[in-house]
């Protein structure tokens, strides 16, 4: 248990040395930019020093400070893709704006296909290059939300929180998201060089 | 029977909380007969798994990193905030 005197030795340089090299590849993973995940951890070290009397100590340091990189990162996202949520918001679930995906009775214009071994699949660096295509391709909130839920992990309240929308709205988009990552990568997938390997 | 729009709709959701029975098992009668869902069903396990674990970078913070992070924090210690 970590007693008072204990947080309110504040060392960055400890931080640095224990925990930077995870944030630092954190950021990395989801920036795909040197210079932007520096500033990250930097950013987020600076904002742990201003809040460290928020730390309570019952989750681990490494999580507390992940937690806040995961904040600078979306603010990253944000900038990036200069998110407006207009277009994007619904109220009725089953008018979730995916009709260009179905017919009129509802079956599938374009089949998903059969991919093949989907563990071999997530490992190809091909296939990986085809899924970063296709989420920079889909409309900038749909693969903000994504990215929210998918690869930082955060639960739909956390979503809601920080992006500001309903849990309707953020469930339709991910169903949304989804069907775009579907439609778009067995157009662009070459799956004739899959069966080959 | 449901059809493969309302399917498609389920197992997206199922993705964020446990389904009701009467939908999980709708949906598992769809799956059943519909190969194009069960791909569907496949291919968001893959989107979440790609998702998760981006390309690892073999790059670390090097000593000139850590101490132009150190002085950045350094100097932002000993400034006092502007609201005070």
């Amino acid at each position: 248990m970590p007693n008072a005197e204990e947080t309110k030795t504040i060392n960055p340089e400890k931080w640095i040395d224990s925990h930077g090299k995870i944030l630092f590849r954190y950021a990395m993973a989801h920036l795909q930019n040197e210079a932007l995940a520096e500033d990250c951890v930097q950013d987020t070290l600076v904002a742990a020093l201003e809040h460290s009397h928020s730390f309570n100590g019952q989750s681990s340091e490494l999580t507390w400070l992940t937690g806040i990189l995961k904040h600078k990162i979306i603010d990253i996202y944000r900038k990036r893709h200069r998110i407006t949520y207009e277009n994007e918001f619904y109220t009725d679930e089953n008018a979730d704006n995916t009709d260009n995906f179905f017919d009129q009775s509802g079956h599938w214009v374009n089949a998903p296909a059969d991919w093949g071994d989907p563990l071999k699949l997530a490992e190809k660096k091909a296939f990986r290059q085809v899924f970063e295509t296709c989420l920079k391709k889909m409309p900038a909130s749909l693969a903000l939300l994504f990215s929210c839920r998918e690869s930082l992990e955060m639960n739909t309240e956390e979503i809601c929180n920080t992006l500001g929308i309903t849990t309707v709205n953020s469930r339709i988009m991910l169903y949304r998201a989804r069907l775009h990552l579907q439609g778009c990568i067995q157009t662009n997938w070459d799956l004739s060089s899959e069966i080959q390997t | 029977m449901i059809n493969c729009h309302s399917a498609s709709r389920l197992i997206s959701k199922s993705r964020e909380y446990p389904l009701p029975l009467l939908k999980r098992f709708s949906l598992f009668i769809h799956l059943k007969a519909c190969d194009a869902c069960h791909n569907f069903l496949r291919h968001v396990e893959i989107f979440s798994r790609v998702a998760k674990n981006p390309e690892d970078s073999n790059q670390d913070i090097d000593e000139a990193m850590k101490m132009r992070i150190l002085n950045h924090l350094r100097h932002h210690q000993n400034t006092p905030p502007d609201h005070l």
